[in-house]
């Protein structure tokens, strides 16, 4: 921070020509190009991905949830001890699923060796917010058992194929029927499963054959469907979960066999239509080959914590050296489906329940932003009227100064971008009090110096340098409490600590730079013009 | 020349009684609260629609078998609601919240927070490091800023009396406050941590400027005495350090009054720091300065003991 601080300084000092006299038009050029930024309220780099504001927030600034309203969750892993690569899968995966959920800027990220936080800003539906996060999401893929019964059950028109509900577990019984998928509308086919065309594979042919029927006309779903009529027969259908008998082994098609995180969406090198590509691991794929051999022309279920995601009808055989490949899918579908079957490979789990729950209602957020910025407002006036009171010329120049150096803060906020909270609200309006304590601290000695009877020129030099000891040894020490309450924020994940920490060092270093040149500027400038002849003006 | 150095004995005295005072209205009077991120526990936040009373929120929760819950009322229409944390913590904000919609009527805003007991220790235990750390950082950025008079290590510790008196100044008023006040209530929350290292921070500085003053005036002239040194100081220092306090406590008050609630905890203990911190500088740490040179405690007035060097 010390060292960053000095640079900042050098830097300052280069831009100014080495003078601790800052040019009046660099002070100017800065405090145009903060005012620009902060009343701008979105800008960007042309070319460039370098974007900063929002059109939607005061001034363009980044709020936090607590003034923005959104939910805070902090999870454990079950294991005390995951690896860093587990956690980092898993944060993947929790990633997928709250992109997939279609939260705007979400924060994930670990926090010390085993926890994770989620941050969905805008998010207001906690329970869903929590069962996306949450879930174990046991994946497994299931096949059917069908047995021709005299069943009354009426014919669950609309899904088509045999979709357990959520309720109904793995006893999902529905009759078949012919019916078209659903969501597509009768556009889409009904889904298949079929092995990877490789490009560079020897078998080309055999696999061109079977991938390349699946798309454009609709799938005559009727090769699986006994039911193709709806008068036929109806049939007691039911998933369960496949398994088979690998080298001895019984391997049960769970999540755990698939590559973790394999599964992808790619295009048909010759329709261009969606697909979902899944990796087995070796036993998996042996047991899938087997498994998509007893079953062709039937559904496979894949299913997610015991709910259906997706029952494409398997075409043929899918043997263990290819990849078996999920057609007849829409776009959104195949990105969706491929999250889940990644889901389901969760790396490292978490406790169901998260150990921290922060949820800010958006109402709450927007009434606390607006009450804290008209008291800051206020508060700022009050600060004014009193300096302008007890310092009379040199008040309005604090007044000036304390202008740039809050516009400058602004600016910096929007630059890095600094994510404001009430907490950070509340350490921006502390380093304005310090920001003017250093005022104070300068008028106060120059008062002394003028009372001494000296120039007003040489009071200001005298009483700046005199007042700066105390300033930089002020602002210093704040700079270390700051420092530590941001690692102290690390630590516990509390991003409303480490705002203020952030906000408060922020602030405390321009208000070193608002001291050293600001107002020294102003008041030289004020002491050259014609003010500058009444002392009375300086001294109440 | 006005004395202050000389019956500094006085504002020591007057120091303990009042943080004695206050720690006993503290742990005998209602006390504050720890907040659920200390304790572990749920906290709902709710605006109802319509102004409802205190009377019926509780009748509304016990009704659906809700216990050894605390109601705080913070408008007509706005609660504050804590509860211990439930076996099974994914229901309880739904639970709440429908018990309050059905019972009482449509809910405008509904934020819950929920801390589970493991995260609420280590809050506890990093509060304390992260506090006992800025100390030490401290310390050792004031023996060093002061190495050129002599004894900078009692300039350090001096500043380090002063920084506890004012943590524990924070205490005991806020002990006073809720006795007097029946309608105030604080809570031991990340808020109040910030804002006792925000005090931290804001002490030191204030002292900081005081002792500058000090180190100022010793350079010029070392024939001078150190406790004449320091009243000289003291003085001259005392405008700058009213107006400072008084510009910052303009601004914490207006946010006290117009901003929103949810920071009060940091707005009281800034306000009784802030008042604090500019009276320890002058006449807790500056006169620990006088007491350490010259071996005693100063006089109280009318003590008929007159000192040989004040």
């Amino acid at each position: 921070m010390g060292a960053a601080l000095g640079m900042m300084g050098r830097l300052i000092l280069m831009i100014t020509g080495g003078s601790k006299r800052a040019p009046l038009q660099a002070i100017l050029i800065v405090f145009g190009l903060s005012l620009a930024s902060i009343v701008m309220p979105q800008w960007q780099i042309p070319g460039t991905e370098f974007e900063r504001g929002d059109p939607d927030t005061p001034l363009g600034l980044k709020l936090g949830l607590d003034l923005q309203g959104g939910v805070h969750l902090v999870y454990e892993t079950i294991d005390p001890n995951p690896s860093v690569e587990a956690l980092e899968g898993t944060i993947a995966v929790i990633r997928n699923r709250v992109d997939a959920f279609g939260v705007a800027e979400p924060l994930i990220q670990t926090l010390g060796d085993n926890r994770v936080v989620v941050q969905l800003p805008g998010v207001s539906d906690v329970a869903a917010a929590k069962e996306l996060i949450g879930a174990p999401a046991e994946l497994d893929f299931r096949e059917l058992t069908i047995s021709a019964v005299e069943d009354t059950s009426v014919p669950d028109e609309g899904t088509g194929t045999p979709v357990a509900s959520p309720e109904a577990d793995v006893n999902a019984s529905t009759s078949e029927t012919g019916s078209t998928p659903a969501g597509g509308g009768g556009v889409l086919p009904q889904p298949v499963v079929t092995p990877e065309a490789t490009i560079t594979g020897q078998e080309t042919d055999a696999t061109r054959q079977l991938t390349a029927e699946p798309d454009g006309t609709p799938q005559p779903a009727s090769t699986l469907d006994p039911a193709a009529t709806p008068e036929a027969p109806q049939f007691q259908a039911e998933f369960v979960i496949a398994s088979a008998e690998v080298n001895g082994r019984e391997i049960v098609l769970t999540g755990d066999q698939l590559v973790p995180g394999a599964a992808q969406v790619s295009f048909d090198p010759t329709t261009g239509a969606p697909e979902v590509i899944l990796q087995f691991k070796r036993d998996g794929a042996r047991a899938f080959e087997i498994v998509s051999g007893r079953n062709v022309g039937r559904q496979l279920g894949i299913f997610l914590d015991g709910v259906a995601v997706s029952t494409p009808v398997i075409q043929t055989e899918i043997q263990a050296s290819q990849n078996p490949r999920i057609t007849g899918l829409s776009l959104e579908e195949a990105q969706i489906l491929a999250i889940q079957l990644n889901a389901g490979a969760f790396p490292t789990p978490l406790n169901r329940d998260p150990i921290l729950e922060r949820d800010v209602d958006a109402f709450l957020g927007a009434s606390a932003l607006d009450k804290g910025l008209r008291a800051g407002l206020i508060g700022l006036g009050l600060v004014v009227l009193f300096m302008i009171l007890f310092y009379r010329m040199s008040g309005v120049v604090a007044a000036a100064a304390l202008t740039v150096y809050a516009t400058v803060v602004l600016a910096i906020f929007k630059f890095i971008p600094v994510i404001l909270t009430l907490s950070g609200l509340a350490a921006f309006v502390l380093s304005i009090g310090i920001a003017v304590d250093a005022n104070v601290l300068i008028f106060e000695r120059m008062k002394e110096e003028l009372r001494a009877g000296r120039s007003l020129g040489s009071a200001i030099e005298i009483g700046f340098n005199r007042a700066w000891t105390a300033i930089r040894d002020g602002n210093f020490t704040t700079l270390i409490t700051a420092a530590i309450l941001f690692w102290f924020g690390e630590r516990l994940g509390a991003n409303i600590v480490q705002g203020f920490a952030l906000t408060l060092a922020i602030g405390v270093g321009i208000s070193l730079f608002s001291a050293l040149f600001v107002t020294r500027r102003f008041l030289n400038i004020a002491a050259r013009s014609p003010v500058g002849r009444r002392l009375n003006w300086f001294i109440p | 020349m006005l004395n202050v150095v000389r019956y500094r004995a006085t504002f020591f005295l007057l120091s303990l009684a009042l943080i004695g005072g206050g720690l006993m209205a503290l742990f005998l009077g209602p006390g504050i609260r720890w907040s659920i991120e200390f304790t572990s526990g749920a906290a709902a936040t709710v605006v109802f629609v319509e102004p409802a009373p205190q009377g019926l929120v509780e009748n509304a929760l016990e009704i659906d078998g809700f216990q050894d819950f605390v109601i705080q009322t913070i408008g007509e229409r706005e609660f504050f609601i804590r509860l211990p944390v439930a076996e099974s913590s994914e229901t309880q904000q739904e639970l709440v919240q429908r018990a309050l919609t059905d019972r009482i009527g449509a809910i405008e805003s509904f934020g819950f927070d929920l801390v589970s007991p493991a995260v609420a220790q280590e809050t506890v235990r990093n509060g304390l490091i992260a506090v006992l750390i800025a100390i030490l950082g401290i310390l050792a950025y004031i023996v060093f800023a002061f190495r050129g008079v002599p004894h900078s290590f009692r300039y350090g510790v001096a500043a380090v009396v002063a920084l506890a008196h004012d943590i524990a100044m924070a205490f005991a008023v806020a002990g006073i406050a809720v006795w007097i006040f029946s309608s105030l209530r604080l809570e031991l929350s990340t808020m109040f941590l910030i804002g006792v290292l925000t005090l931290l921070g804001y002490s030191i500085n204030d002292t900081i400027v005081v002792f500058d003053r000090i180190r100022e005036n010793l350079l010029r002239d070392s024939n001078r005495e150190l406790p004449a040194t320091v009243n000289i100081s003291i003085l001259e220092i005392m405008g700058r350090s009213l107006n400072t306090s008084i510009t910052t406590a303009l601004v914490l008050m207006s946010l006290w009054m117009l901003g929103p609630t949810s920071i009060r905890d940091f707005l009281f203990i800034m306000l009784v720091g802030v008042v604090s911190g500019t009276y320890s500088s002058i006449f807790t740490a500056s006169q620990l300065l006088v007491s350490w040179e010259v071996r005693s405690w100063g006089s109280l007035p009318f003590s008929g003991r007159e000192e040989t060097s004040g």
